[in-house]
């Protein structure tokens, strides 16, 4: 869903630099949204390699667990009862962890995800023109009906994505039209 | 920062008002909201022969990104421009300016109507009359638009003319597909559905072909008291069916001011222009694949990386799922 989340970050913290703190008389105001502005950007940061980060940290501990128990179970060390829970905290954790999890590729599943919508667009579009024909419609009205029961589906999975930014344009209650419309 | 800068503006308007001596802008700002276009107010001072004169001038500009509608600025210009001194009340356009030098884009300049855009006065606790009033004035003006001579107020220069019923919501339609083939920030399957549906049910039967406004609604005229002394937001106007504009009135809830029946009754004695329900339906659905098409342009500055304000952003998300969600229910119930 465009734009991306460091789309809209990289705007906040925008807007946040030229329009909104520059206005701010309040000298508590500018250092709360100064805060906010450097708060925006840790998280245009994180959302950009948290994941990939968090992964390259555990694929490390990995190979340093494997490391020290390589090193633990040494003749050296094999007789002291000291390095028990170490040990059995390095095995218990190698056991859990199984194959390591890669970290997931927002920016590949953005674009196989678009590849996929632009390919329903072209259909939709095809069918569209091949209704032309009165008996090819009627055969392919079925087809027709499926791709708008998934298009229904996923409007209702989105809509909790798109609830906070609704915007309104029916009646207004006396509230939103103190507020304010678009 | 798309801001326009005072300094600029002063000497803009020196050179293009002479005769306004020791002219000054004395406060300059920008209204808040709209999508499509910025709109800017300037308070103008100046020495006059009789004493000290003084102006309020509108402003208005594309964004930076430019054009959010698939109308150039001087559209709405050149109808406003038409329609001035009709029975439509719409603000004086002063001159249009396609220097690049003063703000590195075009604008144009009106004088300001003065009065209320917003909302808020028009809702507040005990205004029920005024309310009504407005809303029956709103529907007398519509039909009032769609009766204006716009053969004789030059509208086909630049305007396309409907030669067949269909061609009143094809043409229309034919310049959003255009306009969302160039900006579309991503595929978006449930918008060519609603494009196939609107192609192949355009209304065959239109009462006649008339300028169609395009954008009404609250927020779209000025009113002062209960009188309503401009209307606004003409970059979505053409030449069509005029059920579209009772549809827009209707998709952006008149009915807060005036019930859908007074609308119908108060427009067809005005116009003498049967209301056509059917039609009215199909165009809610044409406006809900508009505004999903205009919201991709709103977007079109975050996919080229830039930074857009946030506000882009808010209209950008906050309109399409709404209309692409309201389209599909209206296609496929």
């Amino acid at each position: 869903m465009r734009p991306y989340p460091d789309d809209l970050l990289r705007s906040m913290r925008e807007s946040l630099t030229t329009v909104i703190i520059p206005n701010l008389a309040d000298d508590w105001a500018r250092y709360v949204a100064k805060a906010m502005e450097k708060i925006v950007l840790h998280l245009e940061l994180r959302w950009q390699h948290e994941l990939e980060f968090l992964a390259a940290d555990s694929a490390d501990i990995n190979q340093l667990l494997k490391e020290l128990q390589s090193a633990l179970g040494a003749q050296a060390f094999s007789a002291r009862s000291e390095l028990a829970e170490p040990m059995a905290a390095i095995a218990a954790q190698l056991e859990r962890a199984g194959d390591l999890l890669p970290a997931p590729d927002a920016g590949a599943i953005n674009a196989e995800n678009e590849t996929y919508r632009a390919a329903l667009v072209e259909i939709i579009d095809g069918l569209e023109r091949a209704a032309d024909d009165l008996v090819l419609r009627e055969q392919l009205e079925p087809l027709r009906e499926r791709i708008r029961t998934y298009l229904r589906r996923g409007l209702d999975r989105d809509i909790s994505l798109a609830e906070p930014t609704n915007m309104l344009f029916g009646a207004p209650s006396p509230q939103t039209a103190q507020e304010g419309r678009a | 920062m798309s801001e326009l800068d005072v300094e600029a503006l002063t000497e803009h308007l020196r050179q293009r008002l002479p005769e306004r001596p020791a002219l000054q802008v004395s406060e300059l700002w920008r209204s808040p909201g709209g999508m499509s276009r910025q709109t800017w107010f300037a308070d103008v001072v100046w020495d006059g022969a009789d004493g000290p004169g003084a102006q309020r001038l509108t402003i208005r500009i594309d964004h930076e990104n430019g054009s959010v509608v698939p109308t150039p600025l001087w559209w709405e210009y050149r109808v406003m421009k038409s329609l001035y001194g009709s029975n439509v009340p719409v603000a004086e356009t002063l001159w249009y300016e396609e220097d690049l030098r003063w703000f590195g884009r075009e604008f144009y300049v009106r004088d300001c109507v003065l009065g209320d855009a917003s909302p808020k006065p028009l809702f507040a606790p005990g205004g029920e009359e005024r309310r009504a009033k407005v809303g029956r004035r709103l529907a007398e003006l519509l039909a009032e638009i769609h009766l204006f001579d716009w053969e004789k107020g030059g509208l086909p220069e630049f305007m396309a003319v409907p030669r067949e019923p269909r061609d009143a919501a094809l043409l229309e339609l034919a310049n959003y597909r255009r306009h969302w083939a160039a900006n579309a920030p991503e595929p978006m399957p449930v918008l060519a559905e609603l494009y196939a549906w609107l192609e192949r049910n355009a209304p065959t039967h239109v009462p006649r072909v008339s300028l169609v406004w395009g954008d009404v609604g609250v927020g779209n005229f000025i009113y002062r008291g209960d009188e309503i002394v401009a209307l606004t937001d003409w970059e979505q106007s053409h030449l069509g069916d005029p059920m579209k504009d009772l549809a827009a009135a209707l998709w952006r809830g008149i009915e807060s001011i005036i019930s859908k029946e007074d609308l119908y009754s108060i427009y067809e004695a005005r116009s003498g222009i049967e209301i056509c329900e059917e039609s009215i339906e199909y165009y809610h659905v044409f406006i809900d694949a508009q505004y999903a098409t205009m919201s991709g342009s709103v977007l079109r500055g975050f996919a080229q990386e830039q930074a857009p304000d946030i506000t882009f952003a808010r209209l950008g998300l906050g309109i399409p799922y709404r209309c692409l969600d309201l389209g599909l229910r209206g296609v496929s119930p």
